[in-house]
């Protein structure tokens, strides 16, 4: 099984990039994972549709974030693109029709095996509900550190795979 | 064994990582209990047989079994709470 140090990846990282909304992200975003491979042509509608009926807004006191995952069958390869926004997304929160976060940080989730992926959501959450990680992450403007911090953070045992 | 079990929108990953993360914590405690992440279609098929439902998505009905917030073990926002919950409900 692979670590989540190899999930993250550098030409997945994007940072300060401007989204109109929740849509228009989840259309960039596709784009751009499809043009490298990583994901197949109904990824974009089946992520969106996804993320109407089952929202994955979190609110990890004191940041919010959202943690976007669908169906393996649209991933070719696994991985986990981490994102942040110009401006929060509006997302809706998990478990709730009318709760709403404002994500500072998107992890998504590109999973193909989910019994043997467990891990890689598990590491995530680990790096969000770690204030000085967070703290790090929010104050970094460039695609280049936020991927040397995660490594580190990894590296360190910070967060295990 | 009393089976606690998960359920999430497709069974893609939260529901997986909760159900690991509460088997972490009830092994912890010294509780024996089987928490086992299924998929919402068929939630009716394995809820009778279960002590307590942790639900990640709204539940839209009621259930035989106590229902758990589930989100709680992925924010830790009032996961004591919860794990007590569950831990009533598998004694």
């Amino acid at each position: 099984m692979k670590g989540f140090n190899e999930y993250v990846k550098e030409d997945l990282i994007f940072c300060d990039v401007c989204y109109e909304s929740k849509e228009d992200f989840f259309e960039q975003l596709s784009n751009v994972l499809r043009e490298k491979g990583y994901v197949k042509e109904g990824f974009a509608r089946s992520i969106k549709e996804r993320e109407r009926r089952y929202p994955t807004g979190l609110d990890a006191n004191p940041y919010q974030v959202a943690i976007p995952h669908t169906d393996p069958k649209h991933v070719v390869e696994p991985f986990i693109a981490v994102v942040k926004p110009r401006e929060a997304l509006v997302f809706q929160a998990m478990g709730s029709d009318d709760k709403v976060v404002e994500a500072e940080f998107l992890f998504v989730l590109g999973i193909t095996e989910p019994t043997k992926q467990v891990s890689l959501l598990q590491n995530v959450i680990q790096l969000f509900l770690d204030k000085e990680t967070m703290d790090a992450l929010l104050q970094l403007d460039q695609e280049s550190a936020i991927y040397q911090l995660l490594k580190d953070k990894i590296n360190r045992g910070g967060v295990c795979s | 064994m009393k089976r606690v079990i998960v359920a999430c929108g497709s069974g893609v990953a939260t529901s997986q990582t909760v159900a690991s993360k509460v088997q972490k914590l009830l092994n912890e405690k010294g509780v024996t209990a089987q928490v086992e992440a299924v998929d919402i279609k068929s939630l009716h098929q394995y809820i009778n047989g279960a002590s307590a439902y942790i639900a990640i998505t709204k539940p839209k009905e009621s259930y035989p079994v106590p229902v758990i917030d589930g989100i709680a073990f992925l924010t830790g926002m009032g996961m004591e709470e919860e794990l007590d919950k569950v831990i009533e409900a598998v004694k």
